[in-house]
């Protein structure tokens, strides 16, 4: 595969996931070029062509990982706040609001927000996105059930209270200013 | 295996069926074909699951411009980056040889000074991307930030028609144990340009921006300028006119 085809096959799913770690349009897009630009300096190293997808996958979070290196990323969550994950399917909402979606789902902490849009992105199988987080298969799996119950119970919560958004929101860079 | 155990293995069960081939998932999935009531919340679950998948996809566009910007950066982006180690070595190591044995003999025949013909030897692998950039962005800022960082000579002036430029790299090189940065800014139609800088405390005869020292030297045409303490070199492929429009 070359660099052209490598980058029409994966940067719309690297861009969605880049959003949904910084949640800014203009830091999502420079860490995709950045991601880009590291397999262009060393990616074609890689032996294996079919690991190119993960490859890109993995440094690009640990290219977020390095900029944000200072926050804690695993430190804020109190597990005794997530719901339990097995549960019933007891509603499909009817008329889901794409924005809303987005606006739950980014809502959640890293922890959860990383493997789930990973796993609705369906560009990576649980074991890769074990391996691109750097983190226990086991831990995938418990995350991803848990992030999907409280997805749906929020979006319950939303069907239930609130009118469809009109107008999906579009993030404000928030580059510092210097 | 019991029915929440298979719930929770498949929970990561990708909605369009890419992991059936997974040993775990296989076994799963055997479970809910003898399980009527795990099977329909399987198929709960994945509608659930392409629903989101389809509405996250719809509310995160892709910027139209990205996939361009990516192609145009990876023009300039190295495509080995070992290999540029060895080149740069190997260019400053001839640089010093080089200034070292001829350098009166060199000032004697060549209008450039030895740090401008060091940066024309770095600049054309720039331009093709077979030297990648120490930093990239296009935020010029960036790169000003990562150059104070390597202590290396950083632009404090630019030339307003260049500033209107968007930056694309920067990179620094040793130069008779001098560092000298260098700055790409993507030309509309022209091409790069190189802004090449080095700290030169009390230059003698320095020519001011108002009336640049101009050089045309193996096809790259440069314009060169002091501005307080640091020298500044601009070159590019394009004719005069353009690089004038520049400064």
């Amino acid at each position: 595969m070359d660099f052209q085809e490598l980058v029409d096959a994966n940067h719309t799913a690297l861009y969605r996931f880049a959003l949904s770690l910084t949640k800014s349009q203009d830091r999502a897009a420079d860490l995709v070029q950045q991601t880009f630009y590291r397999w262009a300096a060393k990616g074609q190293e890689l032996r294996d062509p079919s690991r190119a997808k993960s490859w890109l996958f993995t440094t690009l979070y640990r290219e977020f990982i390095k900029a944000h290196h200072q926050e804690s990323l695993f430190a804020q969550v109190d597990l005794s706040e997530v719901p339990e994950a097995i549960t019933d399917v007891d509603l499909i909402p009817d008329e889901v609001d794409s924005a809303a979606v987005r606006e739950i789902l980014f809502s959640f902490e890293e922890i959860y927000r990383a493997p789930l849009v990973l796993f609705y992105l369906n560009q990576l199988s649980y074991r890769e996105i074990a391996k691109t987080l750097g983190i226990p298969i086991g831990t995938v799996m418990s995350r991803i059930s848990r992030g999907k119950a409280r997805l749906r119970r929020r979006l319950s919560q939303e069907q239930n209270c609130c009118p469809p958004r009109k107008v999906i929101p579009m993030f404000h860079s928030n580059k510092p200013a210097k | 295996m019991r029915s929440d155990e298979a719930k929770f293995i498949l929970s990561a069960f990708r909605p369009r069926g890419e992991d059936a081939g997974d040993p775990q998932m296989t076994k799963a999935l055997a479970q809910a074909g003898r399980d009527p009531e795990l099977l329909r919340w399987l198929d709960e679950v994945r509608e659930f699951d392409l629903l989101v998948a389809s509405k996250l996809e719809e509310s995160t566009p892709v910027p139209a411009e990205l996939r361009t910007n990516i192609m145009i950066g990876a023009q300039v982006c190295p495509s080995a980056r070992r290999s540029l180690r060895l080149f740069l070595i190997g260019t400053a190591a001839a640089l010093v040889l080089l200034v070292g044995s001829f350098g009166l003999l060199l000032r004697s025949v060549e209008p450039l000074a030895g740090w401008q013909l060091a940066a024309l030897e770095v600049i054309p692998g720039l331009s093709s991307g077979q030297t990648p950039f120490d930093e990239q962005s296009n935020d010029l800022r960036e790169l000003q930030d990562w150059l104070e960082e390597a202590k290396a000579p950083n632009a404090t002036t630019l030339p307003l028609g260049l500033s209107r430029l968007r930056a694309v790299g920067c990179k620094t090189f040793s130069w008779n144990n001098q560092l000298v940065s260098i700055i790409c800014f993507g030309g509309e139609n022209e091409g790069f340009v190189h802004l090449v800088i080095i700290n030169l405390q009390g230059s003698p005869n320095a020519p001011r921006l108002s009336s640049p020292h101009w050089i045309e030297r193996g096809g790259w045409l440069t314009a060169t300028w002091n501005s307080g303490e640091q020298t500044y070199m601009l070159a590019m492929q394009s004719g005069r006119a353009a690089l004038k429009a520049l400064l």
